[in-house]
C-alpha cells in the first residue's frame, strides 16, 4: 500500500504549486487511476512515488516506510515504472532491455533468461521472433507490451504507470487495456495509473483519483463517481454521458432476469452472452428494435434483459 | 626532377618521415581524445552545465589561434623537438572532439534516459551502458575530424624540429626539389585519407544496430 501524507511540491518561479498539500491512500492489490487535465500535477504526483521528483513538504510511504529513509536507485529497482514513451533502450536487444533490472540486482544469467522468456510469452509476443531483436524493428504496440514487461520483470509489488498505453492507436489500445486487466486479476499488483482519458481511468481504476490545478477533486470507485459527481468540475470532466458509461461498469448477467426451464430459445430473436456489456446490449436492443434479449451461457438460455431492466439498474444505483 | 631523387625521397627519407608522423598524430590524438571525451561529459552533467559555453568558446579560441603562432609560442618553453609540436596540435584537436562528445550526449533521448533512471539505474551505469554508447559513433566522428586536422598540421611540426613528414616538404622547398615536395605532401594526403576511411569503418561498425 501506498500512503501520501500532504504532500507539495512547489517548483522555483512558479507562483501556484503544481501538488498541493495532497492526501492519498492506495490499498494493496488495486489499479488507483489518477487523471485530470494535463497540468493538474497527476504525472508530478506519480513521480514522487519513485523519487524521480522530490516533495517540497509531506512524506510518502509505501507498506508504513518513509520512502526518504531508502537510497533512490534501491527504492526505483524495487518499483515497476512504465511511461509513455516507454524508453527501450535502443541499443540493447528486447531480451537485454527487459533483463535490466534483473541485472541490476545481479540475478543469475539463467534465472534471468528463463524470466525474460516467461514475460516475453506472457506479454503475447512471439518469443523466437521478439528476443533478437531491436526496439526500432517493433510496432508501438509491441514496443509497449515490451515496456510493461521490462517493469514486471522482477516482480516488483508495485508499478506505476504514467499514460502507458497513450501512443498506440485506439484498437492496440483497447487490446492491451483489456489484457492488462486479465493479467492484473492473476498478479494482483498495487497499480498507480496515471491517464487524461476518463474512459480509461473508468475502465482500468478500481480506484480513481481525479485532480484538478494541483488538488484532488474527489477520490472513489469508478461507480461512486459517475454516480455523485462531486461538483460541477468532476462533471464537466466526466462528461454528459455519465450514465451510459456507468452501463460500461457492468456485464449483461448483472442486470438480467433469470429464466427457467420453461423459456425456449426459439421465443426469443436476438441473444447475447451474459459477459456483454450493457452499452452493447442496448446498442442490440435498439439496433433490431427489439424489447428484450436472449442471455446465453454458452449455449444455453439463462435469462431475459429488457429495456426496463436496463432503465432500472440505473436508477436504482443511482439512488443508491 | 629526376627518378633517382624521387626513389631516394621515397624509400630512403620517407619510411622514417612517416613513422614519426604517425607518432606525433597517436601522440596528440590519444592525448585529445583522454582531455576532451571527458571534458565534453563533465560539461553535460547537470551540475556542471553552466561552464559549457565559456568552455566552449574557450576552445574556439584556441582553435582559431593558428598553429605555426602556438609552435612560436611554444617554443621559448617548451624548447624545440616533439613537445610543442604535439602541443600546438593539441590546442588545434580539442575542439571537434569536445563538441561532438557534448552533442552526441545531449543528442541521448530524455525518455531513454528518464527509463533508465526509473528503473534505478546509477547516474554512472546510465552513463556507462546508456549515454556513451548512445553517443559513441558521434564522438569518434569529432575524433576523426579531429585526426584528419593534426595530419595536415602535422606538416608544420618540422618547423621546430619536430621530424615527420614536414621535414620532406620544408626539405625540398629549401633545396628545390620537387620530388621531396610531392612524396611528403602525397603521403601526408594518402595518410589523411586512409585514416578517415579506417575511422569511419569503425564508427559504422559501433554505431548500435538497432540505429
Amino acid at each position: 500500500m501506498i500512503e501520501l501524507m500532504q504532500i507539495t511540491k512547489q517548483y522555483s518561479g512558479q507562483t501556484l504549486p503544481a501538488v498541493d498539500k495532497l492526501s492519498l491512500f492506495i490499498p494493496q492489490g488495486e489499479i488507483c487511476v489518477l487523471v485530470g487535465p494535463s497540468g493538474c500535477g497527476k504525472s508530478t504526483t506519480l513521480r514522487m512515488i519513485n523519487r524521480m521528483i522530490e516533495p517540497t513538504s509531506g512524506m510518502i510511504k509505501i507498506n508504513g516506510e518513509n520512502i526518504m529513509n531508502t537510497d533512490s536507485d534501491q527504492l526505483r529497482m524495487g518499483i515497476g515504472y512504465v511511461i509513455q514513451q516507454i524508453g527501450l533502450l535502443p541499443h540493447r536487444t528486447i531480451a537485454e532491455n527487459i533483463a535490466i533490472v534483473p541485472r541490476l540486482y545481479k540475478w543469475p544469467k539463467d534465472r534471468i533468461k528463463k524470466r525474460v522468456e516467461e514475460l516475453i510469452v506472457m506479454m503475447g509476443l512471439d518469443l523466437e521472433k521478439t528476443w533478437g531483436k531491436y526496439p526500432s524493428q517493433l510496432s508501438g504496440g509491441q514496443m509497449q507490451r515490451v515496456g510493461v514487461a521490462r517493469a514486471m520483470a522482477v516482480d516488483p509489488p508495485i508499478m506505476l504507470m504514467d499514460e502507458p498505453f497513450g501512443a498506440v492507436d485506439p484498437i492496440a489500445r483497447t487490446h492491451l487495456q483489456d489484457e492488462f486487466l486479465r493479467l492484473q486479476r492473476e498478479i494482483k499488483k498495487t497499480i498507480v495509473f496515471v491517464t487524461h482519458d476518463i474512459n480509461e481511468a473508468i475502465k482500468m481504476g478500481d480506484k480513481i483519483a481525479i485532480f484538478d490545478a494541483g488538488r484532488l477533486v474527489q477520490f472513489g470507485t469508478p461507480e461512486e463517481i459517475l454516480t455523485n459527481p462531486i461538483n460541477n468540475f468532476v462533471e464537466k470532466f466526466i462528461g454528459h454521458d455519465r450514465v451510459v458509461k456507468k452501463l460500461n461498469l457492468f456485464r449483461a448477467e448483472e442486470v438480467m432476469q433469470p429464466v427457467g426451464r420453461d423459456m425456449r430459445k426459439n421465443e426469443f430473436k436476438v441473444f447475447v452472452q451474459t459477459t456483454t456489456s450493457l452499452p452493447d446490449a442496448l446498442s442490440l436492443l435498439l439496433e433490431y428494435d427489439v424489447d428484450y434479449l436472449g442471455i446465453l451461457k454458452g449455449e444455453e438460455l439463462c435469462g431475459i434483459l429488457s429495456f426496463k431492466d436496463i432503465r432500472k439498474h440505473v436508477y436504482r444505483k443511482e439512488g443508491e | 626532377m629526376t627518378w633517382e631523387n624521387f626513389r631516394f625521397a621515397l624509400f630512403e627519407k620517407a619510411p622514417g618521415a612517416l613513422f614519426e608522423h604517425s607518432l606525433i598524430v597517436l601522440i596528440t590524438i590519444t592525448l585529445a581524445i583522454l582531455i576532451s571525451v571527458p571534458l565534453g561529459v563533465f560539461l553535460t552533467r547537470p551540475k556542471f552545465k553552466s561552464f559549457g559555453l565559456v568552455t566552449l568558446n574557450l576552445l574556439n579560441i584556441l582553435q582559431a589561434i593558428p598553429g605555426l603562432a602556438i609552435i612560436a609560442l611554444a617554443l621559448p618553453i617548451l624548447g624545440l623537438g616533439m613537445k610543442p609540436a604535439v602541443l600546438a596540435l593539441l590546442f588545434q584537436s580539442l575542439l571537434p572532439i569536445v563538441k561532438n562528445t557534448i552533442a552526441g550526449l545531449l543528442g541521448v533521448s530524455s525518455d531513454v534516459k528518464e527509463a533508465a533512471s526509473g528503473m534505478g539505474m546509477s547516474r554512472r551505469k546510465i552513463l556507462l551502458e546508456v549515454e556513451i554508447p548512445l553517443a559513441l559513433p558521434i564522438i569518434l566522428s569529432g575524433i576523426r575530424t579531429a585526426t584528419v586536422y593534426v595530419v595536415s598540421m602535422g606538416t608544420l611540426a618540422a618547423l621546430i624540429g619536430a621530424g615527420g613528414l614536414g621535414n620532406l616538404i620544408m626539405g625540398g622547398l629549401s633545396l628545390f626539389r620537387p620530388e621531396y615536395l610531392i612524396v611528403g605532401a602525397g603521403l601526408g594526403a594518402i595518410m589523411a585519407i586512409f585514416l578517415d576511411r579506417v575511422l569511419g569503418h569503425i564508427e559504422y561498425r559501433i554505431t548500435p544496430p538497432g540505429m
